[in-house]
């Protein structure tokens, strides 16, 4: 049955981090585990919890991603009824210059003014996370809160993340500011519930006011007003918000494959590869590997998207390598990351360390 | 409805009897090949790439399992508001016929599928062999040529020639006999049963062979020697590249090793040409530590901490440590366990084969292990289940 929630995926408030994979795309489109787009984990997280109408609300950068999304068929979001929905910026020569998300819901307030559901979810595409958006609904509406906020814990230290606080009965007090670094702490998950009628109400007010910023608005300002219960996500998450934390987060998935990770319902774009080709001299440990790869050299503890060339005696350590990228006979690839397309030519070294790996630009013959 | 230069009719009603247990439960079209095909996205994806968007596919047997694949054509870019794929199962007609009759018959029961298009040109392909071809250029040269009839033909070594359908052709590759399986053949031409026919020409002569009480209704039998007797323009179009009739165990799983010599014959990995396929959505296929890999194909959502050697793997196969699978090809969704030893096996889908257990033998004959069976722990098995 369909869920009484529209979702909204959120990228504005995201551009400003991970400037060495983000140069041509937005952080949604950032390529992750083998084959996959950051924004494929959220979206495919909505469309398993049932929401047939989602809207991404993007800022800039976003060809590679609308070339991702394309209709939205692989998420089964082609639909006459609902769907998805991508809402760049709508400008025109009258309309405010883009100061935070909220002009940009404003200004597309008709997709939440149209739709028939009657709660909004809003989240951000860089924290994985399968998080039970019925369930975060339904105690939303048991606990009659006004907004219902996601939060988690994590042992691993994350200066993306903001501490939230609270009181008794898991009622918000506050939500701190990025860049903070406390060990086993409770984090915002930048994920919020709300119905739809009071988001829009907040909004229109906001920008009355002459605010723009969606959780300083809506919901920090609304702290003593409104009722802001927490919602606990007890899963897993990985956040995804500086080069470091994407290669820590793709290492990782190395070492707990199997364990934790299942990936195995998460839609991506198809892009009809044929399956992978190990030849005689490929030495392949402990890897991911995505398809259409031609494999003669060695790889270990690496990641290899779609349709990657490794050439006899390349060896590869430690890496990312993305799609379509070539490391020919005898070349060396150590704690890096290989954007799209980038040729590494006979014999050449790339070589950086595992604090600081070396990113290699898209379409790159080094 | 917009009228269509070429529609092109798929035959995927067959049994494939000598697949044996591959095809108990699935037309013949329908089995895997190559890591992460079936055999009828061959000529499916030869359609999308030589621009032929208008494809009917005639089912008959076990279709149940080919319907779901082919769904309404997305994998083959063939979900067209105009055309596209449409799957054409037996009817029950106002004569009471339920069932086709023969591979002209289930043509001629189609005709007003056919109609609705007004083509020139219909192409007859059937779902059996594995192979990439631009049927656009067989079409121009059927066009240039003026021909009433083409058949796509190649060149078969001599002492082969008396197991095909042999087409005796004149110096210009006109067609002027049909021998099917001849004892002593005058060509070494034999038909790939790919036709382009023009369409006013093929429909008078459908209704013509369903009127007769002694027609086989088939097209090789009764069609093509109707035709060469009215002295049509019948030529041969000469096919050069990789084919195989993937019509037996044995020929199945030699296509399969085909794909993993050194510079395949048959190129899956050619831009300008992809196969498309129905994606099973796995994620990227995770090769551990103790894994070692050599020569072979493996596709996504497979697990692998065993050997592997010479062998094809479809999506979501998991192989344990101390394992070995060699010469074989593991069908999607088998799980290997632990200390298991495969040699030149068809593991059929979702096999499970549990500890310790042995099949097949080095130099043995190449047999199938029927789907969703369990080898059970340190179970031996050297020749074929009967």
């Amino acid at each position: 049955m369909k869920t009484d929630l529209l979702g909204v995926i959120n990228l504005s408030g995201e551009e400003g981090f991970f400037k060495e994979l983000t140069e041509h795309r937005n952080l949604a489109a950032v390529p992750f585990a083998g084959r996959y787009r950051l924004i494929d984990f959220t979206l495919t997280n909505m469309v398993q919890n049932e929401i047939a109408n989602i809207g991404v609300f993007t800022l800039e950068k976003y060809r590679a991603m609308m070339d991702h999304l394309g209709s939205g068929k692989e998420w089964d979001l082609d639909r006459s009824n609902g769907g998805l929905y991508i809402f760049p910026p709508a400008l025109s020569q009258d309309a405010h210059e883009f100061r935070g998300d909220l002009s940009n819901f404003h200004l597309h307030r008709d997709f939440f003014l149209r739709s028939k559901e009657n709660y909004v979810v809003i989240s951000g595409s860089n924290i994985l996370s399968a998080v039970d958006y019925r369930d975060v609904l339904r105690e939303h509406k048991t606990s009659n809160a006004d907004i219902t906020v996601v939060y988690t814990k994590r042992d691993l230290p994350c200066n993306y993340c903001r501490p939230i606080r609270f009181s008794e009965q898991n009622r918000v007090t506050a939500i701190g500011s990025r860049g903070y670094e406390p060990s086993d702490e409770t984090f915002y998950m930048e994920t919020v519930v709300l119905s739809k009628n009071l988001f829009v109400r907040l909004v229109d007010e906001a920008i009355g006011r002459g605010e723009y910023d969606l959780l300083q608005s809506i919901i920090r300002s609304q702290l003593n007003r409104l009722h802001v219960h927490g919602y606990e996500h007890t899963g897993t998450s990985q956040v995804i918000h500086s080069l470091r934390s994407y290669y820590r987060e793709s290492m990782l998935l190395l070492e707990q494959w199997g364990a934790i990770n299942d990936f195995q319902h998460v839609y991506t774009k198809i892009k009809h590869e044929p399956p992978t080709r190990y030849l005689p001299g490929s030495t392949i440990k402990n890897s991911l590997v995505a398809n259409g790869c031609k494999l003669e050299g060695t790889a270990t503890d690496s990641i290899l998207f779609r349709g990657v060339k490794v050439g006899k005696h390349a060896r590869i350590k430690n890496s990312i390598i993305m799609q379509k990228s070539i490391i020919e006979e005898g070349a060396v690839v150590e704690y890096a990351i290989l954007d799209k397309e980038v040729t590494v030519k006979r014999g050449q070294v790339i070589r950086g360390t595992a604090e600081e790996p070396i990113v290699i630009k898209k379409q790159t013959i080094v | 409805m917009a009228k269509k230069n070429v529609v092109a009719m798929l035959l995927a009603g067959g049994e494939g009897k000598r697949l044996g247990a591959l095809t108990k439960h699935t037309a013949k079209p329908a089995v895997a090949f190559g890591g992460k095909y079936r055999i009828i996205d061959f000529p499916l994806s030869n359609c999308t790439n030589s621009g032929i968007d208008t494809v009917g596919v005639l089912t008959q047997y076990e279709p149940l399992e080919l319907n779901r694949y082919l769904g309404i054509g997305s994998a083959w870019d063939l979900d067209r508001r105009n055309g596209g794929l449409t799957i054409l199962p037996p009817y029950q007609a106002q004569n009471g016929k339920n069932w086709y009759e023969g591979t002209a018959n289930a043509i001629y029961r189609n005709m007003s599928y056919i109609n609705q298009y007004h083509p020139d040109y219909v192409l007859v392909l059937s779902g059996d062999h594995i192979y990439k071809m631009d049927y656009e250029k067989m079409i121009e040269e059927h066009r240039q040529g003026g021909a009433d009839v083409t058949i796509s033909v190649r060149e078969v070594p001599w002492e082969e020639a008396p197991r095909f359908g042999i087409l005796n052709t004149d110096d210009d590759l006109r067609i002027n006999e049909f021998e099917e399986k001849p004892e002593n053949p005058k060509s070494n031409l034999a038909s790939m049963g790919i036709y382009v026919f023009n369409w006013d020409i093929l429909k008078r002569h459908l209704i013509q062979d369903a009127g007769d009480a002694e027609s086989s209704f088939d097209f090789g039998k009764n069609i093509i020697p109707n035709m060469l007797f009215e002295n049509l323009n019948i030529r041969a179009y000469k096919f050069k590249g990789y084919w195989k009739d993937v019509g037996t165990i044995q020929s199945l799983w030699e296509a399969n090793m085909d794909l993993l010599a050194a510079d395949p014959e048959f190129d899956l990995y050619e831009p300008s040409w992809k196969v498309h396929s129905v994606n099973p959505n796995q994620q990227p296929q995770y090769i551990g530590n103790n894994a070692e890999i050599e020569t072979s194909i493996i596709n996504e959502g497979c697990h692998i901490e065993g050997e592997i050697n010479h062998s094809v793997l479809f999506y979501g196969v998991d192989v344990a440590e101390g394992s070995l699978v060699k010469d074989s090809v593991i069908f999607p969704n088998v799980k290997i366990g632990k200390d298991v030893t495969i040699h030149r096996a068809i593991l059929a889908d979702g096999v499970v084969v549990e500890d310790g257990a042995t099949i097949g033998t080095p130099n043995g004959e190449v047999f199938v292990i029927e789907a969703n069976s369990v080898i059970k722990k340190n179970e031996v098995i050297k020749e074929a289940i009967q």
